[in-house]
């Protein structure tokens, strides 16, 4: 692992495309901004672990649940568009 | 002679496959889905059919040909949320082989919670599937308004 220090507003770039810039430094946070080309995605990584949490609780999910679940689904369901979707999480 | 010739092939273009949970199945060689980089957790399974089981529709499963015990409920969002679209990168296109995003369908990946009533849909981290060359992808999208666990039952 290459490992630099930084001053903060200093930066450093990987590669021809990619900026990281230290913006604030409080007790145990560090805040950072990335400059990356839009197609280049950018995470934090508890994301992937939680996805992999999830993917391991929903490959156990057994038949006999999923039916209940279609069942209930059957009776009905709102659609909804993501900007509800979006205006919900405002709330 | 071409009847002698016919039946190892058909018999070649089929897989059998035992599973717990589903009883015996015959899946055709050509709806096989190819996931280079296996789901997330799962890295080590890379070849998984979608299987539909009548009363668990519209759900249907995203099973494991390596490992058959590993099966997941996944359902087509748009169900849910009909403008769910999210922008495909560079890189998903490259790895998909993407000619045309119409050939791509999306699905997510369904968890249960404490009751069957728990019930969420995984839209961070949809599957991503190049019908025409039947090769997919977990994603994790950058959108923060999509989430890990959007509850599929509102009431």
């Amino acid at each position: 692992m290459l490992i630099l220090t930084r001053r903060l507003g200093e930066s450093i770039t990987i590669g021809n495309e990619i900026k990281v810039i230290l913006l604030e430094c409080q007790g145990k946070q560090v805040k950072l901004g990335i400059i990356a080309p839009k197609d280049i995605k950018v995470h934090r990584e508890e994301i992937f672990e939680k996805i992999q949490e999830e993917n391991q609780k929903a490959s156990t999910v057994s038949k006999h649940d999923l039916i209940e679940i279609a069942q209930i689904w059957r009776k009905g369901v709102k659609k909804s568009t993501s900007e509800e979707l979006v205006s919900s999480k405002h709330l | 002679m071409l009847k002698m010739e016919e039946r190892p092939l058909k018999e070649s273009s089929m897989v059998n496959l035992s599973t717990n949970r589903f009883g015996n199945l015959i899946i055709e060689k050509e709806n096989i889905i190819t996931f280079e980089q296996g789901l997330l957790g799962f890295e080590e399974l890379t070849q998984f059919a979608i299987i539909a089981v009548e009363e668990c529709l519209p759900f249907e499963w995203l099973i494991s040909l390596e490992d058959p015990v590993v099966a997941f409920p996944i359902l087509d969002p748009t169900l849910l949320f009909s403008d769910y679209k999210p922008s495909l990168t560079k890189e998903d296109i490259v790895l998909l082989d993407i000619k045309n995003e119409m050939d791509v369908e999306m699905f997510c990946i369904v968890t249960l919670g404490e009751t069957p009533k728990n019930v969420t849909l995984n839209l961070k981290g949809p599957i991503l599937i190049n019908m025409k060359n039947k090769m997919g992808k977990q994603i994790v999208l950058t959108e923060d308004y999509y989430s890990l666990n959007q509850l599929l039952i509102q009431n």
